[in-house]
């Protein structure tokens, strides 16, 4: 397979807003690192899969990805060629080829257009994508299971599983090669939730298009994700085969959150972790491993430093002095 | 094109249920016709000076008696209308579009071109209007021109500071990232997506403007800060008769009233727009 997306060493940096409480308090951060360090890898055809709890940084790294985030440090390789910066800080993509789906359908479809309107956007914006852009926006409303009664409706008219269709239209519309989702299955009923996956990896078959999932739903990784990546306050702290992963866990925060996952196989009884706590804030991000006080395997080294990447040949790798055996 | 007229529709057919806005509306209505026609309507020339007949009370021949040069009163009060109108028209559209503009250059461009433009609007808005008024009518003289001009440069700072309030609330919005996202101009996001979406409050703060605009021409052209005489104007025609106030209270009488009519008018039109357009007060369908 050949790679598509290779991001090293990712770093986003927000500054803090000042005022009164930065003035009070001299050991207030004046930035906050959401995204600390992220390496990934995707290649066309396949989906990664990139699990947290909220507040790890999930839909940071997919705006900086996009461009719609400052960027502090990192090296980005879209289909070989690095990524360059803007003034700002942002990323620069290729930004027909790289397409993003929000979290939020409907907030995300501009409220005074029609859907007609909007999936023709990405024909006006980009003359060379459709001929006859009236035709297309009907061939992408039948690619994504809606009939063309749609057309002439505005978003607040849009159920949360229809609007998900629509924005998964207009992603279409750009024939992008890389499709970043953000929650796609979040606010969805259960059905719908397996036919918006179904459609995913449907037009992924089809099209060969790279796709990184945003999620805190394990059950769908498990449904459409070859490689997946746990992400704890910014960082990935295990990353690999989604398989492997699943199979066995080698960091303790993602034996935690396998062992939280409720399942319907009841002939496998998971070891039970519990964590105490809340996810650490990230203007007091913990010296060492970030995980040590939540950590039921903490040692006063975990304290300390933060563990270097360890793998098993190359297909799943972890950030962790006491991994599980 | 045809949601822009569905959406006209839309607003009229509200007003009908709301009677103090449809009476704003045909008090706008008959107002911009009478100012239209003025030419036509007009009885008398308003320029006819007939000194033997001077403030006269009103008769068959002069509806609404003579000023203290025996000119005809109805026919300036329908031309003054229309000095009235042009002033408020022509201003309040060159400042809403410059005001636009701006607003939106400042909500949505870098900090550093917000805070410029913000310190501008500031200063702007901190001279009197009055003051401002009297400092540019001594270096250019009282003119229409200048009033228009004085009226431009003190609203400009109102609306761009509302556009740039407007913008600000809406860059972050995940429309507006999504449309970056996918590669769309800063041209194309403001003209197509921020635009209709602030366009609702400007219509109605531009509609309820106009009597302050019209109020302020008169207030200017009483002070002898605008039209210059023998033209006519509604400030102009309540200062000529001023003066003449115990003998014949015609000429302010004539001169007040179309004054008010046109406040209430636009604003109890203004007002209802601002109901109908706000989406929280009207049904706009189950979800969102």
């Amino acid at each position: 397979m050949s790679e598509l997306l290779k991001v090293r060493d990712l770093r986003v940096r927000y500054p803090v807003a000042g005022g009164i409480a930065a003035m009070l308090d001299r050991n207030r951060p004046s930035y906050v690192d959401v995204v600390h360090g992220v390496s990934l890898d995707i290649a066309r055809g396949e989906t990664l899969a990139v699990v947290g709890e909220s507040g790890s940084g999930k839909t940071t790294l997919a705006m900086a990805l996009c461009g719609l985030a400052p960027v502090l440090a990192g090296d980005v390789r879209f289909d070989g060629a690095a990524m360059s910066k803007a003034r700002d800080q942002h990323l620069r993509p290729d930004r027909r080829r790289i397409a993003l789906m929000f979290q939020d359908p409907v907030g995300s479809l501009s409220p005074r257009m029609t859907v007609r309107r909007l999936l023709s956007e990405p024909f006006r914006i980009y003359s060379e994508l459709s001929q006859d852009p009236d035709r297309s926006v009907l061939e992408l409303l039948s690619m994504v299971g809606l009939s063309s009664d749609f057309a002439d409706r505005y978003p607040h008219q849009l159920s949360g599983g229809q609007a998900r269709r629509v924005c998964l239209a207009r992603a279409l519309a750009q024939k992008p090669d890389l499709l970043i989702a953000d929650e796609p299955t979040a606010g969805l009923d259960v059905s719908i939730q397996g036919e918006v996956l179904n459609l995913l990896s449907d037009l992924q078959q089809e099209l060969g298009l790279g796709i990184m999932i945003i999620t805190h739903n394990l059950n769908i990784v498990r449904h459409v994700a070859e490689q997946m990546a746990i992400m704890y306050l910014g960082r990935f702290v295990e990353q690999g085969l989604s398989e492997l992963v699943f199979q066995h866990p080698r960091h303790p925060y993602t034996a935690a959150l396998l062992a939280a996952n409720p399942s319907t196989n009841f002939d496998v009884v998971p070891e039970r972790i519990e964590l105490t706590g809340e996810i650490p804030g990230l203007l007091q991000r913990p010296a060492g491993c970030e995980f040590h006080n939540r950590c039921p395997r903490v040692q006063p080294k975990c304290r300390a430093s933060f563990p270097d990447r360890q793998s098993s040949n190359g297909k799943q790798g972890w950030n962790c002095f006491h991994p599980l055996p | 094109m045809s949601t822009r007229f569905g959406f006209l529709k839309e607003v009229f057919a509200s007003l009908r249920k709301d009677p103090l806005g449809m009476t704003g509306l045909v008090i706008v209505v008959l107002v911009l016709l009478a100012s239209v026609f003025a030419s036509q309507l007009a009885p008398h020339d308003p320029l006819d000076v007939d000194v033997h007949n001077r403030l006269q009370s009103p008769s068959w021949q002069h509806w609404l008696g003579t000023d203290q040069l025996g000119r005809d009163v109805l026919s300036r009060v329908l031309l003054g209308g229309r000095v009235a109108l042009k002033v408020a028209l022509v201003a309040i559209s060159v400042s809403l579009s410059a005001g636009l503009l701006l607003g939106m250059m400042a909500g949505f461009g870098p900090a550093w071109l917000d805070r410029l433009l913000v310190t501008c609007f500031d200063t702007l808005r901190s001279f009197p209007t009055i003051m401002f008024a009297l400092a540019i009518v001594a270096l250019t003289g009282p003119s229409l021109n200048t009033v228009i001009g004085v009226i431009i440069i003190t609203s400009i700072p109102v609306y761009a500071r509302i556009v740039r309030t407007q913008t600000q609330a809406l860059r972050d919005q995940d429309y507006i990232l999504a449309e970056r996202a996918m590669g769309a101009s800063t041209a194309r996001i403001l003209g197509h997506h921020v635009l209709p979406n602030i366009a609702a409050p400007l219509l109605i703060l531009a509609s309820m403007d106009v009597p302050a605009v019209v109020a302020m021409e008169a207030g200017l052209s009483f002070l002898g800060l605008g039209v210059s005489p023998p033209t006519p104007s509604w400030g102009s025609i309540l200062n000529d008769g001023y003066s003449y106030l115990r003998n014949s209270p015609w000429p302010i009488i004539a001169g007040g009233i179309p004054l008010i009519l046109v406040t209430l008018g636009f604003t109890f039109f203004g007002e209802s727009l601002r109901d109908i357009l706000d989406p929280k007060l009207r049904g706009k369908g189950e979800a969102s």
